[in-house]
């Protein structure tokens, strides 16, 4: 759970805006990101949310809910995306290819997750079901509870909804790990051979 | 270490999945953590190994490139798009009786030439709208919210039908629009991953008679609509604009 923001009534609309921007711009793009799997789509989201929350700026009450407030813009906006997309939504092959992975200790584990964007593809494979409570949970930084009072749905659901997604996550890095150790030995057996 | 049978322990490794996301003080969390500690060492290796995987998911999630310039693009939109300006507000005061005369008289023209609108013609203009205007005023999913934030905005009850209990459907906002002149209100429900748009409006102020029975329509535009219109008791009538998948 996050803690309160400063409240900042005293200041100008336009510099309340920019403190927004300052401070939350960041996170509402990779949770756009981690949402759509592609950089352009979470950068058109996260300038439409901040476009809507400038133009009814008044409509927010209380200013010390500003985070909250932004992130349940970018969650409609992100809901209009997906019926405009028909909820065809994949991503495209990662930016590097999945090979040549260095050993299996953790600090290797999330390397890999990281520059190689195979938690993307994980991602990306995901139910939205799951994927949106994981993400609010694991990303925007809310507690389970507070999760499903913004989805609507009993905790038990989330909990359930997180654990699947998880489970989910893991069979997929594993698979994509099994993947890249038969290109790796393939490659190595060609050398062989080769040779 | 307790013996246990296949379906203890996959029931105890869902239990794990379930509340690992869990506060490490809630008492659900805990009382799981007491049943990996009694089912011995391989229970307590899987939930160390859960959780180094959701950390890991944690910082991994955070990592990534954000476009350069992102915050200054971000920064710059105001300018695109300004705040109504202090000297709209000053202008509209002494404007706002005149605004006022001039509206009271086209009320009483329209009242006086205006025609009864069919269902079919109400079915129309929920779609027109629909495809015009795909904003919402306020963000929420309890209808009750929505009843409270409008009441005053529009001259007769506002009742918003529940439409998430049974039907599965999930309440995502509220404005209010205009059909014709007068005024309706528009809430937004997500179902199935597909937009409905319900609208609440008076017959009397289309001059349709009360009841309108229960009626289903096809509004074709650039793709097609699934259209229901029908009245309640309460004198109210809506219309249920669907998009097709």
């Amino acid at each position: 759970m996050n803690a309160p923001e400063p409240d900042n009534t005293d200041t100008s609309p336009r510099a309340r805006y920019e403190r927004w921007v300052t401070d939350h711009s960041v996170e509402l793009y990779r949770f756009a990101l981690r949402m759509t799997g592609r950089g352009e789509i979470a950068e058109d989201l996260t300038q439409e949310t901040f476009y809507h929350a400038w133009r009814s700026m008044k409509s927010l009450r209380d200013p010390s809910r500003a985070r909250a407030w932004l992130f349940q813009i970018l969650r409609y906006r992100y809901s209009h995306w997906l019926r405009d997309k028909g909820r065809q939504v994949k991503t495209t092959a990662p930016a590097e290819p999945i090979e040549n992975r260095p050993g299996k200790d953790r600090a290797s584990t999330l390397e890999r997750m990281t520059r190689h964007e195979s938690l993307q593809l994980a991602l990306d494979d995901l139910d939205e079901r799951f994927r949106t409570p994981f993400l609010m949970v694991f990303l925007e930084g809310l507690s389970c509870r507070e999760a499903a009072e913004r989805l609507g749905v009993p905790l038990g659901t989330v909990l359930s909804r997180i654990h699947r997604a998880r489970q989910a996550l893991r069979a997929s890095l594993a698979q994509q790990e099994r993947a890249s150790e038969r290109n790796s030995s393939g490659t190595r057996d060609l050398r062989l051979r080769g040779a | 270490m307790n013996e246990m049978n296949q379906e203890q322990v996959e029931l105890l490794r869902q239990r794990m999945g379930e509340v690992a996301a869990l506060s490490p003080d809630n008492p659900l969390r805990l009382a799981v953590m007491a049943e990996v500690t009694a089912a011995g060492a391989w229970a307590e290796a899987e939930w160390l190994s859960l959780q180094r995987f959701d950390e890991d998911v944690r910082m991994a999630l955070r990592h990534g490139e954000v476009p350069g310039g992102l915050a200054d693009r971000l920064k710059r939109m105001p300018d695109e798009a300004p705040l109504r300006s202090p000297w709209v507000g000053r202008i509209t005061r002494w404007a706002g009786p005149l605004a006022a005369a001039l509206a009271i008289g086209v009320t009483v023209w329209v009242v006086n030439t205006g025609h009864a609108y069919t269902v079919d013609q109400i079915a129309e203009l929920a779609v027109d709208n629909h495809l015009r205007h795909s904003y919402v005023q306020a963000m929420t999913h309890d209808p009750h919210e929505v009843e409270l934030k409008f009441a005053n905005t529009v001259d007769w009850p506002v009742d918003v039908p529940d439409l998430s209990g049974e039907f599965g459907y999930e309440l995502q906002g509220a404005r209010v629009c205009r059909f014709a002149g007068h005024t309706v209100l528009c809430t937004h429900w997500m179902h199935a991953g597909r937009l409905h748009v319900l609208y609440q409006f008076c017959p009397s102020d289309f001059r349709m008679p009360m009841a309108l029975g229960d009626s289903t329509h096809t509004v074709e535009r650039a793709d097609a609509y699934d259209v229901r219109v029908w009245s309640e008791p309460n004198g109210c009538a809506y219309v249920l604009v669907s998009e097709r998948e």
